[in-house]
């Protein structure tokens, strides 16, 4: 081949970092989304045999969001091949222990079961908050667009976009506002939950 | 059945049985064992390759079809728009480029498949048709109405 | 039965050859034939007649007439690149023989085998082919990642609020 064209292969094949942030984003999703960046699905050069998948570091993946009731019902098993040593956990515990686990092993299961995939993942950088190394962060060329909105909390909105919101109906002024009952009550269910778990 | 005469009666000796032996030697040659070399053990792996490539000329051109898919998704989404509305608009121009000469395209010849994809969201846009929010095309094109 | 096995090759031409000046490839040819057998009656017909018309028109080719016994008749051609192209011509008319004779003659002289594809170039790209720069957005000198209002998802429905946003838009401006 001539040393010309030798040289723009290079630049067809060049690698280049992505940044994602996991911010209030659902990691089956997320894990759907970065596979293509990290298999080289996201280029038209794309052909399974040749390695052109890219960087990709994940911030923020300790705020990743479980949709419905998956926090609960997603379980993480283990065994070690001894007897007995069958072990289940739940999202949450196993977020608790490590905050990019959950992220880490959906993507692991999304990628196709080949000999590539230990190489692809070693491409995989995630990190719980948002202290990237800055050498790292330097490579970093582009972002990945991220699968879900963010949402936004009251006290997110300035008080005059809140005043200017438009309303139904106004409430009476003698008309008192329901307190945090409910919400202490779900709080309560919630700390008997945690407190199971520390004595397993 | 002709027979004018006697001497036609007798058995016509065909080729020689060599021809199509060499024949299923020449197939087999690279293959290990007696498989190559005998005559009658060959007969079967013979067999069996051929049935196995009349089913991969089928496969081969699904298996194409599937990554030429891969890659023209990934080609028009750095365009900002789904395959799905680039093919149907391009339907819709009369260019009737199949997905291989695209892909071939979107690879060696990428402004001319950013053309493609500009002037489908334009054409989409002038027929009324909904696109995707992000997929708008970003500076307006003239068609004339030529399209 | 790979395709593996049999040879192969892409499509080419020798040393760009009728670019400038055309050269003929075959520099040599001989016939060989039997002056006594039948097989050989449509070579001996040939070359009494039309040889001498044919290494006329082509004076670049060095054509020999060999005798052989009791042998079948071919057409041996010599090509530039050496190598060696025989057809055997037993039983052919002298007809027959003019039209693997221009074969010959206008062939390269590269080996007849499985073309690998039925078209090949060594610029497969007019505008470069394409790289990871080749469609990138274009970031300002002081941007810098993260950065998540740019990169937020694209919104592809409208949710209740923004439902309810735009009916009390509608209606208040009725009002107005």
């Amino acid at each position: 081949m001539h040393d010309r064209r030798r040289v723009l292969q290079w630049a067809t094949f060049a690698r280049s970092w992505w940044i994602f942030d996991a911010n209030h984003q659902c990691p089956f999703q997320s894990a759907n989304r970065l596979c293509l960046f990290l298999e080289g699905k996201h280029k038209p050069i794309y052909h399974p045999l040749s390695d052109c998948g890219d960087h990709v570091i994940v911030i923020n993946t300790k705020h990743i969001a479980m949709p419905d009731r998956f926090w609960r019902a997603w379980r993480h098993f283990h065994h070690t091949q001894y007897a007995g040593g069958f072990q289940v956990q739940r999202a949450w515990q196993v977020h608790r222990e490590d905050p990019t686990k959950i992220l880490k092993k959906q993507i692991y299961s999304t990628l196709t079961g080949n000999l590539l995939r230990k190489g692809l993942m070693a491409r995989l950088h995630l990190f719980p908050e948002e202290d990237v190394p800055e050498g790292m962060l330097r490579n970093v060329s582009n972002q990945i667009r991220q699968v879900m909105p963010v949402p936004k909390t009251l006290e997110d909105y300035p008080i005059e976009e809140r005043e200017s919101f438009p309303r139904v109906f106004e409430w009476p002024e003698e008309y008192v506002v329901k307190d945090g009952k409910e919400f202490e009550r779900q709080k309560e269910y919630l700390d008997e939950d945690l407190s199971l778990s520390k004595l397993q | 059945m002709v027979q004018l005469s006697a001497c036609l009666l007798r058995k016509i000796p065909g080729p020689p049985r060599i021809y199509k032996r060499l024949q299923t030697f020449r197939l087999n040659a690279r293959y290990e064992g007696r498989s190559r070399n005998c005559y009658v053990v060959g007969q079967g792996y013979q067999l069996k390759s051929m049935q196995y490539t009349r089913v991969a000329r089928k496969n081969k051109v699904l298996d194409f079809k599937e990554l030429y898919n891969l890659r023209l998704e990934a080609a028009a989404e750095e365009h900002g728009i789904p395959f799905r509305y680039l093919w149907d608009g391009l339907r819709r121009m009369n260019i009737l480029l199949n997905r291989k000469v695209l892909q071939d395209i979107a690879i060696y010849e990428p402004r001319t498949f950013a053309g493609f994809c500009e002037l489908s969201k334009q054409h989409q846009v002038d027929q009324g048709l909904n696109l995707p929010p992000h997929s708008y095309p970003k500076i307006p094109v003239n068609t004339k109405g030529m399209l | 039965m790979t395709n593996r096995g049999i040879p192969s090759a892409f499509l080419r031409t020798t040393l760009h050859n009728g670019i400038g000046r055309y050269v003929c490839q075959l520099q040599r040819l001989t016939i060989k034939f039997c002056k006594e057998q039948k097989q050989s009656r449509g070579v001996r017909d040939f070359i009494e007649n039309g040889l001498v018309d044919f290494a006329k028109n082509n004076p670049s080719v060095a054509v020999y007439a060999q005798v052989k016994r009791h042998r079948s008749p071919a057409l041996v051609a010599e090509y530039l690149n050496g190598k060696t192209h025989i057809i055997p011509v037993a039983e052919k008319e002298a007809a027959e023989l003019l039209e693997w004779l221009d074969f010959l003659r206008t062939r390269s002289g590269e080996d007849l085998i499985r073309m690998r594809k039925s078209q090949h170039t060594f610029s497969p790209s007019i505008q470069g082919a394409w790289t990871p720069v080749t469609n990138k957005q274009v970031f300002p000198p002081d941007f810098t990642f993260p950065n998540n209002e740019l990169f937020q998802a694209h919104k592809f429905t409208e949710s209740a609020t923004d439902i309810l946003q735009r009916l009390a838009r509608k209606s208040t401006s009725k009002t107005d």
